[in-house]
């Protein structure tokens, strides 16, 4: 009985054994059979030029791999081509809002540094009956420099007299102020200028109106140097 | 025999399968097409656009194709961000973490004025980097939201860093926390920058502002 018992149990040893065995036969056929359908991609009705997805072997689609990344390769470099020749060609000048810093460069390399104010980003509200806003923003962007004036008059918008709390003047002659802007202003639109300053102190920090004030000597080198045209990125 | 059996059992799979071991990650050429005409098209205009590259660890303040400015990221989590191809993003808004200070300045001879002709102005205290805030909220017209968080500049070591580090995590949880409540969900992507990057992030973004994601960089 004893022996009878024991030859059992040896035989469902066997038994189980060979299921493991098996088991772990069909899973490896499976994997490298997963393998093999890998070297055959399924390549695209768009690639293939039929409107129905194929099978091709490794051999043929490593052609049109190569092909395709050729032609990839063309199309990045043309769209690379494109964008650099967007890159100024001459003198440009950078703003950082942020830093408040005016770069002048040519390609990579940097000509003069110095330091500019920039907009504070404050609100003024004039209330009444026909309320205004303004927003005192540097703008951001792509601009040229579209003129260069020397002993530039100012100009004072409505905004100049909403802020000292007088009322707008009729008469053109009543906004214009001498000696504000220093020496040189060069205008890159929308009324926006680079110019000089009385408030030297507060060089570095954003506190103007939108426009872009620099020192006397930094302001000199920068008229002289750039040109009407010439690209102002500011940031 | 039963030990034979389950060692058998838990033998790792050795086949002829090693060269079905993932593959390393190769963008697919396409992406990087996609990537430079979207860039292409943003480069036409005249605005600043920011591209970020998170594997990089970069964000790139750009103006027609023109590098501006080179933002570091210290880090970068991305994982509620489900896209796998470059994506653009118009910028709606943008939220310091706590409401922007607005002070009203009245002119000095503004109470000699009728009160109808006073004028009100409304400061944003943002002169001085210590003015900034440490967390920002960019929302996009596509309902994408970005977190960005600045790291506070910290010339210490040792104990004093490991408890910045502490305290930063818990500030961040508690900006998430926050942000959770207010927009009802987290934001889909966050960066954290040094103290002067995301300073600049902020200040050189604008409504309209168009953000690149390139997930592939």
């Amino acid at each position: 009985m004893s022996q009878h018992s024991k030859l059992s149990r040896f035989k469902w040893g066997w038994i189980v054994l060979g299921l493991i065995l098996g088991i772990r036969a069909v899973a490896i056929y499976d994997k490298a059979f997963s393998v093999r359908l890998e070297t055959m991609k399924t390549v695209s009705a768009e690639d293939a030029g039929e409107d129905s997805a194929v099978l091709v072997p490794s051999a043929a689609l490593a052609a049109t791999d190569k092909r395709a990344a050729a032609t990839q390769a063309r199309k990045i470099e043309a769209l690379q081509g494109k964008m650099a020749r967007l890159a100024p060609k001459g003198i440009y000048a950078l703003v950082d809002t942020a830093q408040n810093r005016l770069w002048l460069k040519k390609g990579d390399k940097i000509l003069y540094e110095a330091r500019v104010s920039t907009g504070s980003r404050t609100t003024l509200i004039k209330p009444g009956d026909s309320p205004r806003k303004w927003v005192f923003e540097t703008p951001r962007g792509a601009f040229k420099i579209q003129s260069k004036i020397k002993n530039p008059l100012w100009v004072k918008p409505d905004w100049a007299f909403v802020e000292e709390g007088k009322a707008l003047p009729v008469a053109l002659n009543e906004r214009m102020e001498a000696g504000v802007l220093g020496d040189y202003a060069l205008g890159f639109g929308k009324g926006y200028f680079i110019h000089g300053t009385l408030y030297t102190r507060m060089l570095g920090k954003n506190v103007t109106h939108g426009c872009i004030r620099m020192a006397d000597s930094d302001l000199e080198f920068v008229y002289k140097n750039l040109p009407v045209g010439a690209p102002l990125y500011i940031f | 025999m039963v030990l034979l059996l389950i060692f058998i059992a838990l033998m790792p799979m050795s086949s002829p399968t090693q060269a079905a071991e993932p593959r390393p990650q190769i963008p697919p050429p396409s992406s990087r097409e996609t990537f430079l005409k979207q860039e292409m098209t943003l480069a036409k205009d005249d605005d600043v656009y920011v591209l970020v590259a998170p594997q990089s660890q970069t964000l790139f303040l750009k103006a027609k194709g023109l590098l501006l400015k080179e933002l570091k990221v210290s880090s970068a989590n991305l994982d509620k961000l489900k896209i796998a191809e470059p994506s653009s993003h118009r910028l709606s808004k943008r939220e310091p973490d706590f409401p922007v200070f607005m002070r009203s300045v009245q002119p000095e001879d503004a109470a000699d004025l009728p009160a109808s002709s006073s004028s009100q102005r409304l400061e944003e205290r943002f002169v001085t980097l210590e003015d900034m805030p440490l967390h920002y909220l960019f929302y996009f017209e596509d309902g994408l939201i970005l977190s960005v968080h600045a790291e506070p500049d910290c010339d210490c070591g040792g104990h004093v860093k490991r408890v910045q580090a502490l305290k930063n995590t818990v500030v961040d949880f508690l900006w998430d926390a926050r942000a959770l409540i207010r927009n009802r969900r987290l934001p889909d992507f966050s960066l954290r920058l040094s103290e002067e990057h995301a300073r600049a992030f902020f200040w050189s973004s604008s409504e309209g502002t168009w953000l690149l994601i390139d997930v592939n960089q």
